[in-house]
Order: structure tokens, then sequence, then C-alpha cells
């Protein structure tokens, strides 16, 4: 499989896209791990409970609703 | 601060809901009468509701109809929860609801009679294409307002989803459609071949991914921390889950046309970037999966999370799987098998399927005001689906390596072993009765998910308008030190979208541009021309009757491949007159590409009548109509300008000559028909007229031309009629 890239990014002139994408792939992704890795606890925290921090009357009694 | 009293709309959650229950158990239940058609031809044989017909109807139901109310049942429900406020406007949500009803009723009228496109999961024509555009744009507008009046400063990561969902639909959606219109409900891909196929696949493949797994994982997110009362796992794996997906996802389309005319540099592009997807893929279910940690104990009585974990098992198998078809070793042997049907059953039946069933099962109770009718018909209903799903997938399975294996095998004389395609397929037929049998279970259960949900709704009382209060977002937001870039986006909408909008661009203009730069990409050659006419309107039957459905239009260069349909491998070049390409995804009946001169005319004429009387035990249906059916010449003209615009070299004027040269070829083809004594008795029996008039003249000239433009020296037809 590799010989046959080869083959074909030497021949058809399309070399850099595979270079663009894999670098644009490659800097996208280093940028997003480090991001979160430096992500604060409390923001994390705070982002995840968004959906269970409604005060609408249903969440009150979810047990009600057990199934 | 001061909180605000608002209402949530409950009533568009309620009517999407009801929307998702009664297409689902239309989608599945036409999906069980093809599945029952595919070892019996014979069962509800009409015109409208043949194989071809109404496979597409099967899947455009299913997807766009069950699992497309399901998403909006969903996100209507969640994000005025999470961002705190109604709607922005109730009208664009009727608007959105109704609308999108109308397509569906549209979709289930048109595609029965033949009205298609023939491009997978985008067979609606031009007119409902272009409904579907406004009413998508009605429900983006909507929901964009919504996230911009919230009160929410902070956009949880299920709305990054839906954004995702609601900007790569809308472009694959619109770029997919470019087609030049012939009639009010007929016409032709603005690509052609090759091209088209890219195209249709970067489509296809990104249906399921934007359609199919976006939304649902954004469902996910939301539904899973609510029904076992917890966040999720991991917050920070959801943030790369969702970017590294919506980038990745965007690139893996060409893995459908691997040994295909695609240049190479495509496919392996395609292939590169899917094994890539096992990455985030896992991750999110990895997520989801242990969100459940420490509430297991409660999945042993609750269905909603028992349907929640099958769900997202089910996702992580079927996006292992994916990668695993996408190479090209494994992908020589699944490809045009039914062992794609069984994939893309396990990501339907189990990830799609039974989230939907786990949140209407969450979701019904709760609008409602009241408990669940019948908990035990619930976890009833799951243990039934999920039998139903594993009945349905195995046989697929088995039959998938066993027709494969039976393609590829030859005997020590180096001669195939199973010559005769038909014997790869009768095969089967135990295996396709078994795979009915597990969808029958399957759409069993939902009909009593349906009847537990209506008795559930009998005893209560949908509070249409719930009372919410919270605090106004009111004033700049006072960016803490330390903030990062990406807290800054998850404040604004607008960015977010418009980032989202970038990543998922780039892989497809990097795969597609040079596809339609670069001309080495497809090497023309000479001996192609364009069809005449009367092999333009048989196509167009083609199309019509959905013969790509189970018959495809590209031989492989495998030796097994050459050797069994007696031609060269398909080349690019042969295709740039295709608008659309017919290249197909499914062999239940042979390819057909070097079918062209093969047999005689009088062949095709009683295979088309009665396939059995020609292949024995053919599991092909027989299309009596096209024997009594005129051909409406009359779009003729229409049709080639339509192609001259489209860049096909007819010469200048030749539409108003077409109709004449169509009537020569007919007359010739019918008069050489005509010369077979039992040719005459039997069309003397069956129809009335001229048989030079009938549809079935168009088709056979069709046929007779597939792939014959880089045959050498036309041989002469080697199959003599066997009756």
């Amino acid at each position: 499989m590799l010989k046959n890239i080869k083959f074909y990014l030497d021949n058809a002139s399309v070399d850099w896209m595979g270079i663009v994408s894999l670098v644009i792939f490659f800097l996208f992704f280093v940028g997003l791990v480090l991001y979160v890795f430096v992500m604060k606890k409390d923001q994390v925290d705070m982002l995840k409970n968004i959906p269970l921090s409604q005060d609408d009357t249903n969440e009150s009694n979810s047990e009600h609703y057990e199934n | 601060m001061e909180l605000q009293k608002f209402k949530y709309d409950n009533k568009i959650v309620s009517m999407f809901a009801f929307a998702t229950m009664i297409w689902g158990l239309v989608g599945m239940l036409v999906g069980l009468i093809v599945a029952i058609q595919i070892f019996n031809p014979g069962f509800l044989h009409l015109e409208f509701t043949t194989f071809g017909r109404i496979r597409p109807l099967h899947t455009n139901a299913v997807i766009f109809a069950f699992v497309g109310n399901g998403i909006f049942m969903g996100y209507y429900y969640s994000i005025q929860r999470l961002l705190k406020t109604r709607m922005w406007s109730d009208t664009l949500s009727k608007i959105h609801f109704y609308g999108w009803q109308l397509i569906i009723l549209a979709a289930a009228l048109t595609l029965p009679l033949g009205y298609t496109t023939s491009k997978e999961y985008a067979e609606l024509e031009w007119p409902i294409d272009i409904a579907i555009a406004l009413i998508w744009v009605v429900f983006g507008v909507n929901m964009l307002m919504t996230i911009i009046k919230r009160r929410e400063r902070h956009l949880y990561v299920a709305i990054w989803f839906y954004i995702a969902t609601f900007v790569t639909v809308a472009v694959l959606h619109i770029v997919n459609s470019f087609e030049l219109p012939v009639g009010l409900f007929k016409s032709y891909s603005l690509y052609a071949g090759v091209q088209d196929a890219l195209v249709q696949w970067w489509y296809g493949h990104n249906a399921v991914a934007f359609f199919l797994t976006t939304p649902y994982l954004g469902l996910m997110y939301y539904y899973l921390p609510k029904a076992v009362n917890r966040p999720v796992y991991s917050y920070k794996l959801s943030i790369i889950h969702f970017w590294a997906l919506i980038f990745i996802y965007i690139w893996a389309g060409p893995h459908h046309l691997l040994y295909s005319t695609l240049p190479d540099w495509a496919q392996s592009l395609g292939t590169v970037f899917s094994i890539m997807l096992i990455a985030p893929s896992w991750g999110g279910m990895i997520n989801g999966l242990l969100t459940l940690r420490g509430a297991w104990d409660r999945v042993r009585d609750n269905a909603t999370l028992k349907f929640f974990v099958v769900a997202i098992t089910a996702y992580g198998m079927a996006t292992f799987e994916g990668p695993l078809l996408s190479l090209k070793q494994i992908n020589a042997i699944s490809h045009f098998t039914d062992w794609t049907i069984a994939h893309v059953h396990i990501g339907g039946l189990g990830w799609n399927g039974m989230l939907t069933f786990g949140i209407l099962y969450w979701l019904m109770p709760r609008l409602y005001k009241t408990e669940l009718f019948s908990t035990k018909m619930a976890n009833a209903h799951f243990w039934i689906a999920t039998l139903g799903m594993l009945l349905y997938a195995i046989p697929m399975y088995w039959a998938g390596f066993t027709q494969s294996s039976m393609w590829a095998q030859f005997t020590e004389a180096g001669t195939l072993m199973y010559p005769e395609f038909l014997e790869t397929v009768t095969n089967l037929k135990g295996l396709y009765a078994l795979r009915a049998l597990g969808g029958a279970l399957y759409l069993g259960g939902a009909i009593m998910m349906v009847y537990n949900l209506v008795m559930t709704v009998k005893k209560g009382t949908l509070e249409k308008e719930e009372e919410a209060e919270a605090p106004a977002l009111v004033g700049e937001y006072k960016a803490h030190k330390g903030d990062h870039w990406h807290r800054w986006i998850e404040r604004r909408p607008i960015q977010l979208t418009i980032f989202a909008t970038v990543a998922i661009l780039i892989g497809g203009v990097i795969e597609m541009l040079p596809t339609f730069m670069i001309e080495s990409n497809v090497p023309t050659i000479s001996s192609v021309k364009p069809y005449t006419p009367l092999e333009l309107q048989g196509r167009d039957i083609y199309i019509r009757e959905g013969c790509v459905s189970c018959h495809s239009q590209l031989v492989r260069p495998f030796r097994h491949e050459t050797v069994r349909y007696k031609g060269e491998y398909s080349k690019s070049g042969e295709f740039v007159y295709d608008h659309p390409f017919l290249w197909g995804s499914k062999r239940t009946g042979p390819d057909l590409h070097r079918v062209g001169q093969k047999y005689l005319h009088s062949w095709h004429y009683f295979h088309m009548a009665n396939p059995d009387d020609i292949s024995k035990g053919s599991l092909m249906p027989a299309y009596p109509w096209m024997f009594t059916n005129d051909l409406d010449v009359e779009t003729t003209p229409a049709k080639i300008r339509a192609m001259q615009k489209l860049g096909v070299p007819y010469p200048e004027g030749y539409d108003q000559i077409a109709v004449e040269d169509l009537r020569k070829q007919a007359n010739e083809i019918a008069s050489s028909l005509l010369e077979d004594k039992a040719v005459q008795y039997d069309f003397a029996e069956r129809s009335q007229g001229n048989l030079a008039d009938k549809e079935i003249i168009a088709l056979i000239a069709y046929l007779q031309r597939l792939g014959t433009d880089i045959k050498q020296n036309n041989q002469s037809p080697e199959t003599q009629i066997k009756k």
C-alpha cells in the first residue's frame, strides 16, 4: 500500500496535499490536546454540570420517573 | 440577580416524538417488506412496490423520517433546557415540523412512482431537494437565534454537536444536490462519473457522520447524564471527541470507492482518515460508558439505561468495524456484499434505534407528567430489540463472507469455481429469510413501545407550557485570568459555528478539488462516445426502476472479476458522460458494466419479462409494465439539451433530430427481436401496439451499450437463449 501511495504522490503532482493535510491535522490535534490538559478543574466541573443544574420541576423528583 | 420567568415549549417536542414513532414503524415495515422481497421476489410485486423502488423508501424513511424526527425531538427538548430559554420562534418551530413531515410525505409518494436521482440517501428529486434546504434553514435559524438569546452563558458540548450537524448537513445537501432539471420530477447530476461518485460518497459517508452520528452524540451527551443523574465522565474528552470527530470524519468518504476508478491517492486518503477515526469514536464511546460508572446496578431495572448501554456499545462496534472495512484488503472482501448491510444495521438498529427508544422512554413520561404505562413491557422491548438486531446482523455477516468467498474462488484448473453468479445468491436465501425474521422481531418490539407510550400518554396530560425561571444574561462577560481560547469560543456561538464550518470544509475541499481541477486524475478515452437518445432514455428507465440497488456497474481490478465479467476492469474515462454515475454499492445481482453485447436482445427481452424463465431460481422481480408502457419520447429533446449543457458533446442542434434517431434505433432492435417467433408470440400475448414504442426496447438498447466502448472488436453475443 505504501508503495502505491508513494507512486501516486510522485506522479500526480499532489504531493503537497498529503503534507498539508498531515500538518493541518497534526497542529490542530496537538493544540487541542494541550488545551484540554491545561483546563482548570472548576471550569470543567461547571461545564459538565450544565445539563444537571436545571431548576425545572421535573428534575427534583427524578426517582418518580424511574423506569 | 433578578430571575426571569419563561415557559418551555413542550408541545413541539411531543409532536416530533409522535412523528418519530409513527415514521419509525413505517420505515421499519418497508424494511421488512424489502427484506422479504429479496428472497421472495413475488412478494407485494406491483409496479410501485418493486424492491428497486421501495428500497430507497426504506432508507429514506428510517434515516430522515425516523432518525430525523428523533433528532428534532431530542433537540427541541434539550436546547431549551441547556440554554434556559424558550425556542426563539414558535412559528418557525411549527413550520419546521409541518415542513419536514410534508417532505417525508412527498418522498413516500415520489419514490414508489420512480422519481429518483438514484444517488443513495439523496434520491429525492430537485423540487423536494429545494424544500429540504429551505426547511433545514428554518430549523437552523430557529436554533441559532435561540442560542443567541440564551440565558446560559456557556454552550454545553451537546450544543456544539447540534451546531456542527446543522452546518455540515446544509453543506453536504447543497453540494451533492447540484442538478439540472429536465422536468418537474427529473434532473441530471451536474457531476459525471468518477467525480459524481466522489461527491456522492463524500455526501453519503457524511450523511452517516452528520445525520446519524453527530446529532445522536449530542443527544447522548445530554440524555445519558440526565437519565443516570450524574455528569458526563470526562468533559475534557468530550472536547477532543467533538473537534477530532468533525475534523476527521469529513475526509473518510473515499473509503466507499476503494478499487474503483477514483485516483489512488484519494482512496488512500480516505483509508488513512478512516483509521484515525477510531480514536475519537472510541473516545466518545468510552466517555459514554464510563458516565455509568457507579450506576451499573441501575441498568438492571431501568429500561432507558439498558437501551443507552446497547446503543453506545453498538456505536463502538460499528465505529471499530468501519475503519476495518476501509482497509483495502478487507474492503476487497466486504464491498458489494451483505457485510456492508450488516455493518450499517449495527449502526442503524443499535446506535440510532436503541438511543431513540431510550430517549422516548425517558422523555414521554416527563412530558406527560405521569409514569410509564408498563416498565415490564419496556424491558421486554429491550430484549426483543436486542435479539432482533443480532438475528438481523449475524446472518448478514455470514452471507457477506459466503458470497465474497464464492465470487473469488477458482478451481485448480484456473476457472471460476462458481461461474454462475446466481449460485452465489440462491445459496444465501436461508440467511435472507433469517434476516427478515430478525427485522420482524425488531419491528415487533417497536410496536410494543408505541403501544406502551400511547397508553402512557393516555393516562397523563401534556404540560404544553412548562414554567421555568433563570437569571437574565446581561452585561459583558469578564474574562478570568488564565482563560483559554476555547473558553472564549464556548461563549460565542457564531464564532463556534464558523470554526466548525472551516473544520468540515478543509477535508472536502482537499479531496474534491484535485479530482475536478487536475485533468490527469480523470483520464479520458477517445473511443468513449455519448449515449444515443434511445440509450439515454433506457438509462433513465434503469434509474427509475432502481436497478442500481442490486446491480453495480464497476468491475474492480481483481482477476476473479475480470474473468467473471469477461472484460477489462472499469476505467474512469468510461464514465465521463454518466450523469449520474451508477456504480452502485451492493451486488444482489451481477455487475452489469460489461453486460453490453454479451447476450442476445431476446435474452434481455425474456429476462425482463420473467427472470425466472431465463435464470432458474433468480431473485430478480419481473418487469411486465415495460412491455405495455410506451416510451415517453417527448422528453428526448429536453434531455439532450440538458446533457449538452452539462458538457456532453452532442452536435449542435442534435436535440431536433434526436427523436428521429431514437425511433430508427428502436425499430432496428424491435425488428431484430421480432425475427424470433417466441418473441412475436410472447409480445402478442402480453401487450398491444408496436414493440418499437415500448420502454423495454430503450432498456435493452442501454444494457447492450454498457461497457462496449472499450471492448475490442465488438464480440458477438456468446450466450444463446436457453428457452
